[in-house]
């Protein structure tokens, strides 16, 4: 199926839904402000489907609005899921923050995002059908994942601790701490995010070194063995943080220490949340 | 010392009194003699209050402005600052700016009779009007002074001391309730809530000024009660209590519409605030 | 008047050796931003325009206010200001950006002056560059502005081919400049509607600005802002690349003996920036919050100062994450105007 028969189902579809009230919304993506772009859109009437629209400018993962109260509100929420957005969800039913029972996953084989180049995401993904859907638009593919997934992290590795310092100095130093890198981020849904808490002030609001490092590396951290590599918040960066660095390293150790990946499946246990006997306790003593 | 419209005076706590278990009351002198005997200002205006390492917090000064020798404010301990200020004992210094914002108009309403309505920690944005014109030199360019405040319960009461001063009084009237639920076996004021007192107590709206300030709940309900009796909306007046960080119109943050509480409020009549977006 | 491209570096390097900072568009990590030079060799020409504007040399995005020691019961602090502000020339900024600077007065001296703001303004020279190109996201056409227009310049700069600027002077700092290094300017002149027109016509108007506050006036609860708005992630990206989004924060931070008061730059659009201590939020939805920014620069501020707060830069356009542009709010505004359709308080919710 080309992007146009799939824009044409997922109207059809998103039709359906809307009015046989198995669905209150649809979370999709509209035409953007320039032929290169697309923006979230949320369809509660069928007479407006013809808004939704699929194409290689999909960009935002869609299940960041998920958990949000406002749209929430409308109802049980359908919502249009390419790979790796998918992931997120399974992330979000991990952690209890959704139930199956509140969303319809309209999942989208996707031959990556991009023109003319694929996003750096798109040439390593496995995903390119979602893992977990009520229904399926689009015939799978089959592209193999390139080699040299954390290639750019092992040069980070291969650095001296001294340049690894200054590399990211100069990269927070950039950091005008928008939060851009937290609202798109699907899996960061805390009610009340750490920074935004003031008794006692963890964390400095002031984007001077020790509050960007403060930061920029908490963020990380909280993505520990969670982050989906949906890429989303190094692309929302206005900076050019190169934020899916840091998030591809936590990837990388997750998956040697524990052997394992978000966002594969829901009824596994993320091995940050849980515990064993026999697990390594030095480095807190 | 250099300073800009940001920098704070220092101001020395000298008494604290607890009005409830959650509301304080702290009397601040300047630490400076020379701005203290200079300090004045409109009752209705507001200051930023500050602990030095927690920030600043806005209140309304809640003494009225022929008090002297030391001013008032009166908090709520909900947040970082002023769960700070409550840590503070007599004789700790903190930082005020001030005063700031437009007061409520006294000397318009002279000649009238004035209808407080307050609920809760919401008594003290009045109290400073009320002390004000229970001055000698001011009480008799008013007519009628009453006084209807409620809470929700008797020990959420606020200045209790002064309420019973107020009690014994002639030259002004005082209509005490809590809400039903709140009272004590002793309690000797009304049940009910601050609305339906009011509607009993059938104040008279002719040539009168009502100022009512108290949560938006009680706000809300006490509004047509005002109108039945024949209170017109642009002699009702309440004070806002936006966010805010500069208190000087800079920071952006307290606007209600085009209407920036810091600068043109906190003060604002009933007319002109339906005429705002419900965004406070 | 006249000025070589090699002449105007010469300027600049003798304005830097004579004490003052030179601020021009460089490549910092990747992105075009205004940054202090060391040489003109660093300064780049071939640009729509910078990631962030120069808001930020006025308005750092934070800096402290005040600083305080702290000993049991005593207090000392000191008020944070710098006296004697390095002269400062900022080359190369973009005529939607010099635009910015004069609306923000407005704010920065309404009533109570900010020091922080008004001293580092009165240091700082402007040397703007009028705009050749543009991208999609550009529209100050559409709000009284244009590429080669003067306002909050105090010297504007046209390239008119071969290496030449025109030299227009816009102030009487300009003035100055000028006066002060004649030797380095040349009699002649261009014309500059002919060299703009391309540029213009490409920018057209994108909207009936007059149609805007109006219709904002009367549809404060329209379904629109639901309908258009709610997909706003909140973030800060729309006005902390904005040059004339001015809201700030003010916080303390340090230790139980002592700290600085800081001021920082803050969004409308975060979810905490009316929160109550109690939880009660003013604006409470994401699509109240969005309304706030459109509110604020369309109808707010111009009721109160006689701007707009916009000179459409586009950059919260070219930056937002989710695509939510200000100029697609504005054309359907526009539209909606046309069409009369407006929703009462009654209707709300």
């Amino acid at each position: 199926m080309n992007y146009k028969e799939i824009t044409e189902k997922i109207r059809e579809r998103a039709r359906e839904l809307l009015a046989t009230k198995k669905v209150g919304v649809i979370i999709g993506w509209a035409q953007g402000s320039t032929p290169q772009k697309t923006h979230p859109v949320f369809i509660t009437n069928p007479d407006d489907v013809e808004q939704l629209v699929w194409n290689k400018f999909c960009y935002n993962n869609l299940s960041e609005y998920l958990n949000r109260q406002e749209i929430r509100a409308y109802g049980r929420m359908g919502i249009i899921s390419k790979g790796c957005d998918n992931k997120a969800i399974v992330g979000l039913l991990q952690e209890f923050q959704i139930e199956e029972k509140d969303i319809y996953i309209i999942g989208v084989v996707c031959e990556g995002m991009g023109e003319p180049e694929p996003l750096d995401k798109c040439r390593f993904c496995d995903v390119h059908t979602p893992v977990l859907y009520d229904e399926l638009i689009g015939e799978q593919v089959d592209i193999q994942p390139e080699e040299g997934h954390f290639a750019d992290v092992e040069k980070i590795e291969q650095m001296s601790r001294e340049e690894r310092w200054e590399f990211w100095q100069k990269e927070f130093e950039k950091c005008i701490r928008c939060y851009a890198c937290r609202q798109v981020c699907p899996l960061c849904h805390c009610r009340r995010c750490i920074v935004d808490k003031n008794q006692p002030q963890w964390i400095d609001l002031s984007s001077h070194p020790r509050g960007n490092f403060a930061w920029n590396f908490i963020r990380a951290f909280h993505l520990a063995g969670r982050c989906i590599e949906c890429g989303e918040c190094e692309r929302a960066c206005p900076m050019n943080i190169p934020l899916m660095l840091i998030n591809k390293k936590l990837i990388k150790d997750v998956q040697e220490l524990y052997e394992y990946r978000a966002g594969y499946d829901p009824k596994a246990v993320p091995p940050i949340s849980t515990w064993r006997e026999a697990d390594d306790e030095s480095f807190i003593i | 010392m250099t300073r800009t419209l940001y920098t704070p005076e220092l101001c020395e706590i000298i008494e604290i009194r607890d009005e409830t278990p959650d509301t304080r009351t702290f009397r601040l002198r300047f630490v400076d003699e020379e701005k203290q005997k200079n300090f004045t200002f409109t009752p209705g205006q507001f200051g930023l209050y500050s602990v030095f390492g927690e920030g600043e917090s806005t209140f309304c000064i809640a003494s009225p402005p022929t008090w002297k020798e030391y001013f008032e404010c009166c908090f709520r301990v909900v947040g970082r600052v002023t769960k700070a200020l409550r840590l503070l004992d007599v004789g700790s210094v903190i930082g005020f700016r001030g005063p700031y914002g437009i007061g409520f108009p006294l000397e318009s309403w002279e000649g009238k009779n004035l209808l407080f309505i307050a609920g809760g920690i919401g008594l003290p944005p009045l109290r400073t009007v009320i002390w004000t014109i229970l001055d000698p030199g001011y009480r008799q360019k008013y007519g009628e002074v009453t006084v209807v405040y409620g809470a929700r319960s008797v020990s959420d009461l606020v200045y209790k001391p002064e309420l019973k001063q107020w009690e014994e009084r002639s030259d002004m009237k005082l209509i005490k309730t809590v809400d039903p639920g709140g009272e004590t076996p002793d309690w000797d004021g009304k049940i009910g809530f601050v609305p339906t007192v009011l509607e009993e107590a059938k104040p008279s709206s002719n040539n009168t000024i009502a100022l009512i300030c108290g949560p938006p709940i009680m706000i809300k309900f006490t509004l047509p009660v005002l109108s039945s009796l024949g209170f017109e909306l642009k002699n009702v007046y309440t004070t806002l209590e936006n966010r805010m960080k500069c208190g000087l119109g800079k920071c952006g943050r307290c606007n209600v519409g085009d209407f920036y509480v810091c600068k043109e409020g906190p003060v604002i009549t009933a007319e002109r605030l339906k005429s705002l977006p419900p965004e406070y | 008047m006249i000025i070589q491209k090699d002449k105007l570096f010469a300027l600049l390097e003798k304005l830097k050796s004579g004490g003052k900072r030179i601020i021009a568009p460089t490549k910092r990590e990747n992105i075009l931003l205004f940054s202090e030079i060391g040489s003109t060799d660093e300064i780049i020409q071939d640009y729509i325009n910078t990631r962030l504007s120069l808001k930020g040399f006025f308005l750092p995005r934070s800096e402290p206010i005040l600083e305080f020691r702290i000993h049991q019961k005593n207090v000392e602090y000191t008020t944070v200001l710098e006296e004697n502000i390095k002269p400062t020339v900022v080359f190369g900024v973009r005529p939607c950006d010099a635009g910015s600077l004069p609306i923000m007065d407005k704010v920065y001296t309404w009533d109570y002056i900010d020091e922080y703001w008004v001293k580092r303004r009165e240091s700082t020279i402007i040397i703007a560059v009028s705009c050749l190109d543009c991208d999609e996201a550009c529209f100050c056409t559409s709000l009284g502005l244009d590429p080669g227009s003067t306002k909050g310049s105090d010297i504007l700069l046209t390239p008119v081919g071969n290496d030449t600027f025109l030299v227009e002077i816009a102030s009487d700092k300009g003035k100055k400049l000028v006066e002060d290094n004649a030797e380095l300017f040349a009699e002649g002149d261009a014309d500059k509607d002919s060299i703009l027109a391309p540029v213009r016509q490409k920018l057209g108007k994108k909207f009936d600005l007059s149609s805007i506050q109006p219709w904002l006036q009367e549809n404060f609860f329209h379904k629109f802002w639901e309908q258009n708005t709610l997909y706003c992630i909140g973030c800060g990206v729309c006005t902390f690349v904005c040059p004339t989004c001015h809201c700030f924060d003010i916080v303390d931070e340090g230790t139980v003996s002592g700290g600085k008061r800081m001021k920082l730059w803050d969004a409308c659009q975060f979810r905490t920036f009316t929160i109550h201590a109690s939880g009660h939020n003013p604006r409470a939805r994401q699509d109240e919050r969005h309304r706030q920014r459109i509110e604020h620069k369309f109808n707010y501020y111009p009721k109160k100062f006689g701007d707009t707060l916009c000179v459409g830069c586009g950059r919260c356009v070219r930056y937002c994450p989710v695509d939510l542009s200000i100029l697609r709010i504005l054309t359907m505004i526009s539209q909606l105007s046309q069409t009369g359709s407006q929703t009462s308080r009654a209707e709300e919710k």
